[in-house]
């Protein structure tokens, strides 16, 4: 009887040890996935003193209703053609608008002598990257698959392109 | 039992490593976000190889120019990109971004025009007609990191009273201003300006591509009213004004962000319809002030209120009658709301203009406003609606068809039917306790170039 008594309390313990691995399992899955491609980082050069804006902060700045760093030098603000994935992301993120509206946007504030000029455009990644870091007061946006060793990526909230939660990742997820 | 547990460490190493045939996704949801990897992969991919071939082109370019003896950067243009600096970049201290990349400063030009056909009943009156309302052309510059320019003109149709004509083109200098940008907290605009009223007046003027509606607010009419079937005249404010101008925007605890305005100009004109753009007639300058906010918790909300003091001169001859002797102190006092958020657009702004005439010595008080909503329905249609009222007949600066007391219904809709060009559609019903009650039908084309 108290062998029988033993092996079925032994039985038991092997079960509750297994159901505590099961859930560790379930609850923490396995390796951790990769970030998904195609964030977009804002870039800027690494003379500028900048090294994170928050996010609303980073909406002043794309739509131009901050104009000046804080050590007092003009913010140039560089584009995407229209079309680019990378402006996609920043349309939808940030402008909360489409191209056309953008443009709409755009003429409003020089219509009001907010802004003298429309943003610069480029057409490419490695342009907009050779720009930014020859330019200290100059802020654009790449694919961050793109980033090279001459610029600086800001920190968003935070966050870098690739960590979760990062405000410009193209996965919907990431939201 | 060992079985059991040898069964068991194996499920648990397929759970934690999954072999690719049982990691396959399961579900719709998980198909499509693999498919969507899988092509943003490719895409990346793709993209790489083609700016290794932009670059590459590019080089061979620069090579070939240099070959036949051309100057300057070899450039890859597309639509609206800028010419890729094939020099590195020096940026010196104040200097503007075209010198930089090796250009002059340049100027922008847009254009603005609209024209239309509308009916009136008024009394028994039938009137119809097309007209051509203003056209014209902003230039912009940015002439150093610091300082910018900004020019406004436009072609302009308007009554002229007391003569046998009914119009005669005029050719306005509706801005002139030069803005010094001290930073986001301080520039200073010295010149011909849009006086900092309310919200519409300083979003919209000359061209109406970029309103809604087809008319302005009766408040807030230019000083030289329009011609336009019902023979509106405007002026109750100063909607121009030529002086300094120092304004900024500041975040505050981060509740949202802080607007302010302080103005000192010339002033109001003996005249509603005459701009003190060259002189001013009395020795007393105006002073105006807006503040406004916008709350972080309400994203696209903007309210604010304006105060503005002048001192109008007199209107004795050669001014045209009626004579007024003796000066105004004027005091105008505004509130205003804007809210523009998704599809939904709100703008209400009232008006108090409270004067003492010091020719009657007396105070009077005439006061306007108006409530406009839109909704943009479609990408295309918006429609509209808008309440003004008007209540300015007290006031001896006011003349003529200045003296009101109105309510006028405007309901319409907006048509974006092709780029840069909006067809409008309007109705107008003003009830009038001054006279009788009009009806107005208008269409009109509005756009930019």
């Amino acid at each position: 009887m108290g062998g029988t008594m033993r092996t079925k309390r032994k039985a038991m313990r092997g079960s509750v040890v297994r159901l505590a691995f099961l859930w560790a399992a379930v609850a923490f899955g396995g390796p951790a996935g990769e970030a998904a491609a195609g964030d977009v980082a804002i870039v800027v050069s690494k003379d500028n003193a900048t090294d994170e804006l928050s996010f609303k902060e980073l909406v002043k700045v794309f739509r131009q209703e901050r104009q000046y760093w804080h050590g007092g030098e003009r913010i140039y603000l560089i584009m995407h053609e229209t079309g680019a994935q990378e402006k996609q992301v920043i349309l939808e993120r940030i402008y909360k608008m489409d191209e056309q509206d953008l443009k709409k946007f755009w003429l409003g504030k020089l219509y009001r002598g907010e802004i003298a000029s429309f943003p610069k455009t480029f057409s490419s990644n490695q342009a907009i990257e050779r720009f930014v870091s020859q330019v200290p007061s100059a802020i654009g946006f790449i694919d961050a698959t793109f980033l090279g060793e001459d610029v600086k990526v800001l920190r968003i909230d935070g966050k870098l392109p690739g960590e979760a939660g990062y405000a410009l990742s193209s996965s919907p997820l990431s939201r | 039992m060992e079985r059991w547990n040898i069964v068991f460490a194996g499920f648990m190493v397929a759970l934690w490593f999954p072999a690719p045939s049982m990691a396959a996704p399961t579900g719709e949801l998980e198909v499509l976000k693999s498919q969507v990897e899988s092509l943003q992969q490719e895409n990346q991919h793709l993209r790489k190889q083609m700016e290794r071939q932009a670059t590459l082109t590019e080089q061979l370019m620069q090579k070939v120019e240099a070959l036949a003896g051309k100057e300057g950067p070899a450039v890859l243009q597309t639509g609206e990109s800028v010419e890729e600096p094939s020099q590195p970049i020096v940026k010196r201290e104040g200097e503007p971004m075209e010198l930089t990349i090796g250009r002059l400063p340049k100027m922008t030009v847009i254009g603005f025009g609209d024209m239309g056909l509308g009916f009136l009943h008024f009394q028994s009156l039938d009137e119809q007609g097309f007209y051509v309302g203003a056209q014209g052309f902003t230039f912009t510059s940015q002439i150093n990191d610091r300082l910018s320019f900004l020019l406004e003109t436009d072609f302009h149709l308007h009554a002229q009273p007391f003569t046998p004509f009914d119009t005669f083109e005029h050719f306005h200098l509706q801005r002139a201003n030069l803005t010094y940008t001290f930073s986001d907290l301080l520039k200073v605009t010295a010149g011909k300006i849009h006086t900092a009223f309310g919200y519409y007046n300083q979003t919209y003027h000359h061209g109406t591509y970029l309103e809604s509606s087809i008319y302005r607010p009766d408040i807030i009419e230019f000083e030289v009213g329009d011609i336009l079937l019902d023979r509106r005249a405007g002026g109750y404010l100063p909607t121009h004004t030529v002086g300094l101008e120092f304004a900024g925007t500041k975040g505050f605890l981060e509740a949202g962000d802080v607007n302010y305005v302080l103005g000192v100009s010339n002033g109001r004109s003996p005249l509603t319809a005459s701009i003190e753009t060259n002189r001013n007639t009395n020795d007393t300058l105006a002073f105006n002030v807006q503040l406004a906010f916008k709350p972080e918790l309400v994203e696209g909300l903007r309210i604010g209120m304006d105060y503005y003091l002048d001192k109008i001169p007199q209107r004795v001859e050669p001014f045209a009658a009626p004579v007024r002797r003796g000066d105004i102190r004027e005091h105008i006092f505004g509130v205003h709301a804007a809210y523009f958020y998704d599809k939904t657009e709100v703008i209400a702004e009232v008006y108090a203009i409270r004067q003492h005439d010091k020719g009657i010595n007396a105070d009077t008080v005439d006061s306007g406003g108006f409530f406009q909503t839109a909704y943009q329905l479609t990408e295309k249609w918006r429609p509209y609606f808008r309440f003004d009222y008007l209540d300015t007949n007290a006031s001896r600066y006011f003349t003529g068809s200045q003296l009101r007391k109105d309510s006028t219904y405007s309901v319409g809709v907006r048509w974006d039917a092709l780029v840069w060009n909006a067809i409008k559609f309007e109705y107008r019903y003003r009830a009038d306790q001054m006279t009788d009650d009009s009806h107005t039908v208008s269409v009109n084309t509005s756009y930019t170039f």
